[in-house]
Order: C-alpha cells, then sequence, then structure tokens
C-alpha cells in the first residue's frame, strides 16, 4: 500500500486516479441502478402475476366447490392461456381433465393430460402420466398404456413406481396375463404403503400351484 | 503499518482506510461471538435449521391431539419432527413453484376463525389477545396461515383433481362384492392323554431354558418420609391454634348474605336531577302504604329489574358504586334507604333478605384447626427433612443407618418382589424400578423418590436373587401339558391333511366326511362383508386360488385353537353392484377418487423428500 506524506499528495493521486477512470466508474453505477431496478420491476411483476394466477385458481376452486361445472371449465381454460407455464396453470389442467373425463370427453381429457405429462415438472409430469394411463385403462387402450409407463424415465419416477406398478398390474389384468399382474402387485406392495384395494387384488390373482403345498 | 497509520489519523483520508478495515472486523467479531452463543440444529431441510425448541413446540402441539394417551415422549419428539421436516419440505417446495396466497385471502380467512370472533363477528380485539396468548406477533401469525393455506391450495389442487373412471369403479364393486362357494369339515384338537417320554420332556426343557426360569427378585430396606407422618408429631398448644384461628379466621366464617332490591331513577336528557330526585322523594313517601315490589314495577326507571320488583339480587361488595354499597349494606332487614346517588340516578334501596355473616366458634372447630396448623407446619418440616435425606443418602451411599438416625425415623424393611410386581411399598412402580437399577443393585442408596407430592421414599438393597432356571422336576407337568397340546394338534393337522389329499384326489366332501365322522359344512355366496364365519377362516376363502377347469381349490386353515378347517372353494362369482351401491354410486365413485389422488399425493411428497436436502442429527 502506498503511503502518502501530505494531504495534497493524497488530493492529487485522488485526482489522477478519477481522471483515468470517471467514465468506466459512471458506466459501471449506471448499469448497476439499471439492473437493480430491471431486477425489482421484475421480481414485482413476477410477485403481481403469481398473486393473481393464485386469486383466480382460487375462483376455479370455489366454482367447483359450488359444483358450477361450465364456470370452472371457462375459469380452467382461461388459466392456461392467462397464466401459461405457471404451476397454477398446470393445476387447472388437471382439473380441466377431470372435468372432461366426467363429461365422458376421454378423448380431450386425454390430450390435457398428455400437454401436462410432456411439458410439467417432475411430480405434476408423474400424477397426468398417472391419471392419463388410467383413463386408458379405461378405453381399453391396454397395450398403448403399458407403452406410457415403459416409456417413464426410472430415475423420474422412483417414489411413483408403487402407482405405476398397481396400474400396469391392472392393464394386464385386463389383458388377462394374471402372471405377470400379480407380479406386478406384488412390487406395488412392496414400494407403496398398504391398502386394502392392493391386498384383495393380489389375493385374487392367487396361483393355483402356491396352494398345492402344505400351509 | 499501524503506527503509521495512527500517525495520519487525523486525515480524512486515513479514517476512510480505518472505517474500511475497523468495520468489517468489528462485524466479523460479533459474528464469531454470535456463533459461539447458537446451539447446534437438531435437523435441518435446505437451509432452513430446526432446533431442540422447534421439536419441543411442535411436539406440545402434537400431543395435545393426543390428549390422554400413552405414548412415550422419544418416538412422539420423533414423529414430530418428522412432520416438520415434512411440512417444511412442502413448504419450500411450494415457495419455488412460486405459489403464493395474497393478503386478502389470508386475512378473509383469519377473519372466517371462529377463535378470533365475538357473537360470530371477527373481532380486533380478541385476536390481538389470542396472539398474545401465544406470543405471536400478527406478522409472523399471517405469515404462519399463509404457509398453511399455499400448502393446502396445492394439497387440494392434487387431491381433488383426481378422478376414478367407470372402469375403476366397476373393477372396484367386481372385487369387493365378489361371492365364493365353500364346503369345508374341521378337524377338532383331540386331547390326548399319551405320556410323552422323559426323553421328549427333558430334550423340551433343555430348548426351552428361558421359558422356565424365576424371575429376578429383591428386597429393600427404605426409609419413608410422609407429610402425614410429620403432622402428627407436631406439638399443639391452645395458645398457638387461637393464633392460628385468628390468622385463618376467613376460613371459619361464613360470610353474611344480604339480598337487595332497588328502585332507579334516572338522571338523562329528560330528566335533570332535582327532579328525579323529587320523584325518589315523592315514591319514598309512597312506599309507607304500597309494597316496595309494586312500586318498582311501576315507576322503576331500570326496566329490566322493575319486572321483578327491582330485585338485584345477592350483594356483592365492589360491584355497585361506593355510595350505593355503602347505603345497601347499613341497611336493615325490610328498610328503605333515602335516596342515594349514583351515576344513574337516585335509587331506593330495600334489603330483602338478610342472612348475617357468621364466625364458627374455636371449640367447634378445633379438630378442624389442629389438622390444618400440623400440616401447615409440617410442611416447612417436611421440605427440610427431605433436603436431609437427600443430602446425607447421597453422601452415605453404603447405608441408610446415618440419615435415619439424623432424622429419627425407622428404617423399613420389604419382602421379595419382582420388577413388575410386588407387595405394600413395592406395589409403587416407581420404587419397584428404583429398585432395579445399576445403583442400587451395586449396593448404593437410592435417589430420593417422589410418591405424590408429599411422600418422599429412599431405598437400598437388602437381597438380590438373580434370575435362576427351575429345575425340571417342578415344571414336569407344565411340560407334559405342552407336549401333549402340540401333539394334539400335529395329529389334527396330519388328518386334515389326510383329508385334503383325498379331496384333491377327487373324492366328494361327503364322503371323506363320512369316514372321518364329521360335519360337512357349505356356505353359498359368502361375501367379504358377511361375518359368521371365523375371521381367519373367511381371509383364507378369499384369499384362496380360483378354482379352475370345474376343479374346486382345496386348502387347509389353521383357526385360532388349532383345529384345522379343510375347505374346498367351487365357486367364485365375480360382484356386481347391489341396488344399496348403486345409490350410492356418486359417492362412491368419489370416495375411489379421494382414494386415488390421496396415494399420489403421498407418492408426491415422498418424491420431494427423496430430493430435499435433509439432514437429521441423532
Amino acid at each position: 500500500m502506498e503511503i502518502y506524506d501530505t494531504e495534497e499528495e493524497q488530493v492529487e493521486a485522488l485526482k489522477r486516479w478519477w481522471k483515468e477512470n470517471s467514465t468506466s466508474t459512471i458506466v459501471g453505477l449506471v448499469m448497476g441502478i439499471v439492473i437493480i431496478l430491471g431486477w425489482n420491476y421484475w421480481q414485482d411483476h413476477k410477485k403481481e402475476r403469481a398473486a393473481q394466477a393464485s386469486a383466480t385458481y382460487d375462483q376455479l376452486l370455489k366454482a367447483l366447490d359450488d359444483d358450477k361445472k361450465d364456470s370452472a371449465d371457462k375459469l380452467a381454460e382461461r388459466m392456461q392461456e392467462q397464466f401459461k407455464g405457471t404451476e397454477y396453470a398446470a393445476f387447472s389442467g388437471l382439473f380441466q381433465a377431470k372435468l372432461k373425463a366426467q363429461q365422458g370427453d376421454v378423448a380431450a381429457a386425454k390430450q390435457i393430460l398428455k400437454t401436462i405429462a410432456a411439458e410439467s415438472n417432475k411430480a405434476l409430469g408423474n400424477i397426468a402420466r398417472i391419471r392419463l394411463v388410467r383413463l386408458m385403462l379405461a378405453t381399453g387402450e391396454y397395450e398403448q398404456g403399458l407403452q406410457v409407463i415403459n416409456e417413464v424415465d426410472a430415475k423420474q419416477a422412483s417414489s411413483y413406481s408403487a402407482n405405476y406398478d398397481e396400474l400396469v398390474g391392472d392393464l394386464y389384468v385386463a389383458l388377462d396375463r394374471l402372471d405377470e399382474a400379480r407380479t406386478s402387485y406384488q412390487n406395488a406392495l412392496r414400494e407403496g404403503q398398504p391398502s386394502p384395494l392392493l391386498q384383495f387384488k393380489i389375493d385374487d390373482l392367487t396361483a393355483q400351484e402356491k396352494l398345492e403345498a402344505p400351509k | 503499518m499501524l503506527t503509521k497509520i495512527r500517525e495520519k489519523a487525523q486525515g480524512a483520508f486515513a479514517w476512510g482506510i480505518l472505517i474500511v478495515i475497523c468495520v468489517p472486523f468489528a462485524l466479523w467479531g460479533i459474528q464469531n461471538y454470535l456463533d459461539t452463543g447458537k446451539e447446534a440444529p437438531v435437523a435441518s431441510v435446505g437451509d432452513k435449521d430446526f432446533f431442540q425448541r422447534d421439536v419441543n413446540k411442535a411436539y406440545e402441539q402434537y400431543s395435545q391431539n393426543l390428549q390422554g394417551m400413552t405414548i412415550d415422549e422419544q418416538s412422539l419428539k420423533a414423529q414430530a419432527l418428522e412432520k416438520l421436516i415434512k411440512d417444511e419440505v412442502l413448504l419450500q417446495y411450494v415457495h419455488a413453484k412460486g405459489l403464493v396466497t395474497t393478503d386478502d385471502t389470508a386475512r378473509e380467512f383469519i377473519q372466517s376463525l371462529p377463535y378470533f370472533q365475538v357473537d360470530g363477528k371477527f373481532d380486533d380485539k380478541r385476536y390481538k389477545t389470542m396472539l398474545n396468548l401465544q406470543k405471536m406477533s400478527s406478522a409472523e401469525f399471517v405469515n404462519r396461515i399463509k404457509s398453511a393455506l399455499i400448502m393446502e391450495q396445492f394439497q387440494r389442487s392434487i387431491i381433488d383433481s383426481s378422478f376414478a373412471t367407470k372402469y375403476d369403479v366397476e373393477s372396484f364393486f367386481k372385487i369387493q362384492n365378489q361371492q365364493r362357494d365353500v364346503d369345508y369339515v374341521t378337524v377338532a384338537v383331540q386331547k390326548t392323554a399319551e405320556q410323552p417320554t422323559e426323553e421328549e420332556i427333558t430334550a423340551y426343557y433343555q430348548q426351552h431354558q428361558d421359558a422356565y426360569q424365576t424371575p429376578e427378585q429383591v428386597s429393600i430396606e427404605y426409609i419413608e418420609l410422609s407429610l402425614e407422618d410429620i403432622a402428627k408429631t407436631i406439638a399443639v398448644t391452645d395458645d398457638k391454634l387461637k393464633a392460628y384461628y385468628e390468622e385463618q379466621k376467613d376460613q371459619y366464617t361464613t360470610a353474611e348474605r344480604r339480598k337487595i332490591s332497588h328502585i332507579l331513577f334516572a338522571i338523562n336528557d329528560k330528566t335533570d336531577e332535582k327532579t328525579a330526585l323529587e320523584k325518589a322523594l315523592n315514591a319514598k313517601k309512597e312506599l309507607a302504604n304500597k309494597d316496595f315490589a309494586a312500586v318498582a314495577a311501576e315507576v322503576s326507571d331500570d326496566k329490566l329489574t322493575a319486572k321483578t320488583g327491582g330485585d338485584l339480587g345477592l350483594f356483592n361488595v365492589g360491584v355497585m358504586e361506593k355510595s350505593f354499597e355503602d347505603a345497601a349494606s347499613a341497611l336493615k332487614l325490610g328498610e328503605v334507604s333515602n335516596p342515594v346517588k349514583s351515576a344513574f340516578g337516585y335509587h331506593l334501596i330495600k334489603v330483602t333478605e338478610l342472612a348475617p355473616g357468621e364466625v364458627k366458634p374455636f371449640d367447634s372447630v378445633k379438630n378442624e384447626v389442629t389438622k390444618a396448623y400440623q400440616k401447615a407446619q409440617a410442611e416447612n418440616a417436611f421440605y427440610e427433612a427431605g433436603e436431609t435425606l437427600t443430602e446425607m443418602s447421597y453422601e452415605n451411599p453404603d447405608n441408610l443407618k446415618t440419615v435415619a438416625d439424623a432424622l429419627g425415623v425407622t428404617i423399613k424393611k420389604s419382602a421379595l418382589f419382582t420388577k413388575d410386581k410386588g407387595e405394600s411399598i413395592a406395589a409403587e412402580e416407581k420404587v419397584r424400578s428404583a429398585a432395579f437399577t445399576e445403583e442400587v443393585l451395586h449396593g448404593n442408596n437410592s435417589a430420593p423418590i417422589e410418591l405424590g407430592t408429599d411422600s418422599l421414599v429412599v431405598l437400598r438393597l437388602l437381597e438380590h436373587k438373580a434370575a435362576a432356571a427351575r429345575e425340571q422336576k417342578d415344571v414336569k407337568p407344565e411340560i407334559v401339558a405342552v407336549l401333549q397340546s402340540d401333539k394334539a394338534r400335529r395329529q389334527a393337522a396330519e388328518t386334515a391333511k389326510k383329508i385334503k389329499a383325498k379331496l384333491q384326489a377327487g373324492d366328494s366332501i361327503q364322503a371323506v366326511a363320512a369316514e372321518n365322522k364329521l360335519q360337512v359344512k357349505t356356505v353359498a355366496g359368502l361375501t367379504r362383508s358377511k361375518d359368521g364365519l371365523p375371521l381367519v377362516l373367511s381371509d383364507a376363502i378369499f384369499r384362496a386360488a380360483k378354482p379352475v377347469g370345474g376343479k374346486s381349490t382345496v386348502f387347509i386353515a389353521e383357526l385360532p385353537a388349532g383345529e384345522q378347517a379343510v375347505v374346498s372353494l367351487s365357486k367364485v362369482k365375480e360382484g356386481v353392484m347391489t341396488e344399496d351401491d348403486k345409490k350410492q354410486l356418486e359417492l362412491a365413485t368419489k370416495n375411489i377418487a379421494k382414494a386415488f389422488g390421496q396415494t399420489e399425493f403421498n407418492a408426491l411428497i415422498n418424491s420431494l423428500q427423496a430430493d430435499a436436502d435433509i439432514s437429521v442429527k441423532r
């Protein structure tokens, strides 16, 4: 570190430094301020948008509570357009798919779930896919359903494997491939939480040989 | 360099340098001090730390929900921590995903909570009082509510958006309402009189040593301090008792009962003070030949009491204004006061009932006083003796005599008892567990044990009997019984196996049953919900493989008492919806959808937890 002997020398040094660096200092400062302001604006905007999305979404939930299916459907549609890309848009999609499925428009429901499965994050993607396959099971697209589950990246789905395995079991039962169904159900039971219905499904598929051996 | 700086410290530049250097140092210093005072977190999720106090708080709330249940504290605390972590993981996730609650929503929700409402309306004062009680600021509370609302919004979004298709519902009923037809025979366990051989008994005895042991036992000597015993020894004199009686006179006094009525002449916009007083004086005159209640009903401005003759009920000091009270307490029974002024106006007051207060004379309560006096005096002595007991029994761990002599109490002895059961003093669970601690078994005095609030025990070991094997000859009858019943069961199982083999070979169940002198029972259309059969049996029936190609499935189910049921399952009929089910179809669909949603949500939560950065210190 330089040590200056007199105050005049210090002032001189300061002046010299300022002459050399004034432009870049000012540009730097201005840029800094712009960035901070811009960032703040962006944050505020995001917050505002999120608050709006949440409020509109609450309206949708309210309409569902009151069993106003038409206005719920419209609100869900609006949410997905206006707040595309937000979590709330995806939630609205899930509800709209439910509405469509209830009204018998399975094709529309599937399309919505397919979109969410493809575009959303891991959590919602898995949830949408599980429901999509459940619709396929109902409409007899068993092989296609197995295909969808087959294509799931195991790493992405680890915590959901019990859900998938039970569905796979259901699909195999529908295809009358009972041995494979049994194995899938047993996997689901091992991975997930105990469920009476799943236990019933397993018990229903008990193999003959098992009982030939003395208990 | 530092000296140079100090020399130049008057210059502006140097000041600048000093500030630049010193401030961070100073702050760093503070940081370090703050850090050392900090406790270590017990768990963390991302950058959120949880401390023991958070766990304790959560545990308190958690255990309040489980009031009356005895679950051990440690595992409850672990559960509380688990829940804290689970909630935090979810909270961080929903925040990261940009979920928010608006201020309006939070406000609306808070205002709808009944705790903060008075007469069905939100009350700000009550809200603040309640928060103060919880030592929580409004901002903190609103934040918590907001977090809770977001998490709830998220949970709803997943669970409520799930659905069940017609196929799902039909599959459910196919299984749920399934019917099965069975025939079965039950092979009973026949008691056998056959005596097992000595070798068998010895072998069994040697293999099951653990089962044939006398439990570990101890006997103890102990000192018991009890408040009651000390109280009995407190000497009393009449003088002391009387002094105590004087001091505690309130305890031995019944208060005066004074019931009053009044007539009010209100002072308000229409009636000034003078008019009110005049009215009061007139009424007073009228009362000379008129009933107080009648006048009250007629003229009193206190409309509420006017109907009941002005009755104000029992007179309590401290409720009314002083002028009113003075007048009311000075009156005799039946007397009517002169007009008395209060903030409301002028009152005429009448005492309608008067039972004078009574002080019970010393002689009539002497027994009570003696007991109370002795107990009060003994409390000090008990406390002091307790201190002495604690100290001396600790300082002289190898005997009780020292402290017993010092306290002038006798050492008592117990009979032998086990960890689970004892008599008299050993009936106390605390005493038993203290007696079996390492410390006591090694020959030291126990720590003081509190039995209730007014009894204190210190004990030491007298005799210790280790667990010991019981001799074979002593336990022979027990072993014989076990072996015999084992054998009987085995025989039943063998018979059952033979029957099963015959049925599988194609023999009719009637023929086989007749051969073995058994009864065939037939159940057609058995459902899961129908009872009547033993649970193990109907469970086994629904777990059995379905008959294939017209050939019944034959299997054995062991019933609780060891009987063997040989079952032939002849038919499985797919379930259909009953009329009742159809009526409830909407509800059933909803419930199945909800169950789906719940499993999906659980999977989601597990997935979040698997991905989160959680560390728990053990």
